[in-house]
This record gives C-alpha cells, structure tokens and sequence, in this order.
C-alpha cells in the first residue's frame, strides 16, 4: 500500500517536471529567429582553427556564462555612495515591506557606462561586440545601446586624474589603453570613468580613479576567455575580480538595435514603475 | 459589445513565482491573474522592458487598460519573441503577476495568442530563455 502511495507520487512529480519541461520548450511569435543566429549563416568549421596572432577583429557574442564577483568590502567613501545608489526591486525587499524607491540610471534610459555594458550583454547572452580597428587604437562597439570605445595602442599614458584643471573629463566609458600580452591576449587598462553609473545593477560603486583592467585571451578561432578586475582604493578595501566570462566568434552574425530610449523610459516609469508603487529617483 | 471585451477574472491562481529573477518582485502579487480574450491596444517593443496594454473590463463594466511588463527585447528574442508578435487588436489570453497596489500593472506570466502560439515571460514565466540569469 505504501509502495503503491509512493509510487503515485513519483508518477505525479514526474508529469509535473515534464509539463513543466514542456512548458519550458515553448516557442512562438510571428517571426521567430532561431536562438541568436541569423538565417544564411554558413556553418562554421568544426573543430576550430587555431587562434590568429594578435588578432580579435570581428564580431562576437556574448558575454557567456558569465561569473561576477565577489565584491569585497567597501571602504567608508565607498559605502557613503553605495548608500545613495538605490537598486531597481532589490532582492532584499521581504513580502510586505515598503518598496524602495529605486535611481538605477537604466530606468530612465541613462548609460550603462563601462563595465557594467558588459554584465548587460551578459544578462540576455547575446550581446553583440564588434572589435575593429582605426589606427593606433582597437575600436570595441557593443550592440547594447550601439554604445563604441577606443582603446589606444600607441604607448600613451591613461590620464592621472580627471575633472581637474589641465586634465581630460571623466567618461561613461572610460579612457583606455591597451596592449598585448603575447601573441593572444588582449589587456585593456581603464580609468577615469563617470561615476554616475553603477558598477552593475545592486548599485555598487566605481570611482573615476579605479583602473580596470580587462584581459582577453584568443583561445583558438572562435573562442575568448576574459576576465575584468577593479583596483579602486578609493571605494573597495582590496583589488577584485570583477568578471570572467567568454565570447564566441561569429563572421557574419547581425546585431540588432538595442537602445534604451528616453521617451520610451519614461513610458516605463509613468506605466509601470509609478502603478507598483515604485518612485524613481533622479 | 465585442467578445474581445467580455472579459473575466478567471481567479487567482496560488502558483508561486519562480525565485530566480533578474531584478526582485516585491512590487508584484506572488500569484497570477487570469484575463481571458482580451483586446491589445498597443505593444511597446522597448527598453528598458517590453510592455503590453490590453483592455479589461472590470466588475462595475468598466473599461480599464492593463498593462504587463515583460523582459527587454534582446532577451525576448531569444525565446521566440518578435516585434510583431503581438499588434494592437489582437485578442490574447494573459496571466499577469499583479502590482500589489491594486493599480492595473504587473508582470507577465505568459501569453496565449489566437492562434494557440504561447509566448513566456523571461523570468516569471517559467522559461529562462536559454540562460536568463539574475545580473
């Protein structure tokens, strides 16, 4: 009798995961694209051919199978501005409790700003980049807001500060200079960032004198590992591994136009986030 | 009265939201909302988050637009979301994850289109999109 209740239940569990792995599988839409790989694509030699010399030009996607953190101590100017960054519906909210009231900069459509583009890509694992070239510099241009940065490879120096009299602006994105590490990795160093943006979206901070620094490593023809550290003294009690995660090659993948547009931001808060209850801060 | 418009609160069913979210939920109930044959008036294809509007008539028989909000477009696509999947007129039944304020917003479960085609949230809809993961 027991066996026979025992039995049942397994049987039930078991419809219950594979509805639910049906459910899971579900597919429509008028148009559907297969996965993030556009119609007429050839297929790509299998295995991959080796990785070219000092080479990352292309197109890419990803991150995947990303990693984050973690993030260690904040210094106090670090928690003092961590305290002004309020995420979007954080996680720590319990059943019940006021909601928050949120500045994430991505609800009114402000820029992601560097590096927290990168964790954006690596959310959807689609995230189009295109590595090019001008001369002296490697230009990496994202999908995500159609946003570019050059990263000089001429010997130049990164700015010792910003904002200040004889010293450049800060950027969203950042200064950055680069060189290669051996014949297949890419090591890109950035200071001087905006500080406006969020190092990703719990609101950590990143100060304009952090230098982050970005490895990329060509595994073979259509893999890249890399990794991004921060070194920012100024907000976090020691140097961290901010991210690690890889892209693949793909010759003629096609990127869509992902902007995040004010007008449509505002949509978003006036339909959305004001009817739940959440004010956005400015 | 158009069919589109006889709609029904089929109930509240208790099916808890999966834990795994990109950003928390606590501004929506933990259980979804069923509206039934139910008219879109407009599909935005936006970021930072795709929304549907869809009219509802509630118990008084009043016209009352709703609106969902469902994931940003690149991670839509991944599960066979499209620009066009939805257009203004199309009659849709939706399961909504309701804002606790009583306002008429919330988040989307999933969608069933006329003609049977299912559409998922990323995140709540039991569907992670190939590897939709918190940020």
């Amino acid at each position: 009798m027991r066996k026979s209740i025992t039995r049942s239940i397994v049987a039930l569990l078991a419809a219950l995961a594979l509805s639910q792995i049906a459910t899971a599988q579900g597919r429509g839409g008028r148009e559907v694209p297969d996965g993030f790989i556009r119609e007429g694509v050839p297929a790509m030699p299998n295995p991959p051919g080796p990785a070219p010399r000092r080479d990352l030009s292309g197109a890419w996607v990803g991150p995947n199978n990303y990693t984050i953190g973690p993030i260690p101590d904040l210094t106090p100017a670090g928690e003092a501005r961590f305290k002004l960054n309020h995420r979007y519906l954080g996680f720590d909210v319990g059943k019940g409790d006021p909601i928050p009231a949120s500045n994430d900069p991505f609800i009114t459509c402000d820029p992601l700003g560097f590096p927290r583009n990168l964790v954006a890509h690596a959310i959807t694992q689609r995230g189009g980049v295109l590595f090019g070239s001008a001369p002296n510099r490697i230009l990496i241009a994202y999908e995500q807001q159609r946003v570019w940065r050059e990263i000089w490879m001429d010997g130049r120096q990164l700015p010792k500060q910003v904002d200040a009299k004889g010293a450049p602006e800060s950027r969203y994105y950042g200064h950055s200079v680069g060189h290669w590490d051996g014949d297949y990795t890419l090591v890109i160093d950035t200071t001087g960032v905006d500080e406006r943006p969020w190092l990703y979206e719990e609101g950590y901070p990143r100060s304009s004198s952090a230098l982050i620094q970005e490895r990329y490593t060509r595994v073979d023809q259509y893999n890249v590992q890399f990794t991004v550290t921060v070194n920012d003294p100024k907000f976090y009690t020691k140097p961290f591994q901010f991210m690690k995660a890889n892209l693949y090659w793909m010759k003629d993948q096609m990127f869509a136009e992902t902007f995040c547009i004010p007008s449509e931001g505002i949509q978003y808060r006036d339909s959305i986030t004001a009817p739940s209850g959440i004010k956005v801060l400015q | 009265m158009k069919r589109s418009l006889l709609v029904a609160f089929v109930g509240v069913l208790t099916v808890c939201a999966p834990a795994l979210a990109h950003h928390g939920n606590a501004a929506y109930e933990d259980h979804w909302t069923e509206f039934k044959q139910v008219k879109v008036t407009k599909f935005a294809w936006a970021n930072p988050h795709a929304l549907i509007f869809f009219e509802v008539k509630d118990p008084q028989g009043k016209v009352v637009e709703w609106v969902a909000e469902t994931a940003a477009p690149q991670a839509l696509r991944l599960i066979g979301w499209h620009s066009t999947a939805i257009a203004p007129g199309d009659v849709i039944s939706i399961f909504v994850y309701a804002t606790k304020t009583g306002n008429p917003a919330g988040r989307l479960n999933r969608i069933f289109l006329a003609d049977g085609t299912v559409l998922h949230d990323t995140q709540l809809g039991g569907d992670t999109g190939g590897g939709y993961r918190p940020q």
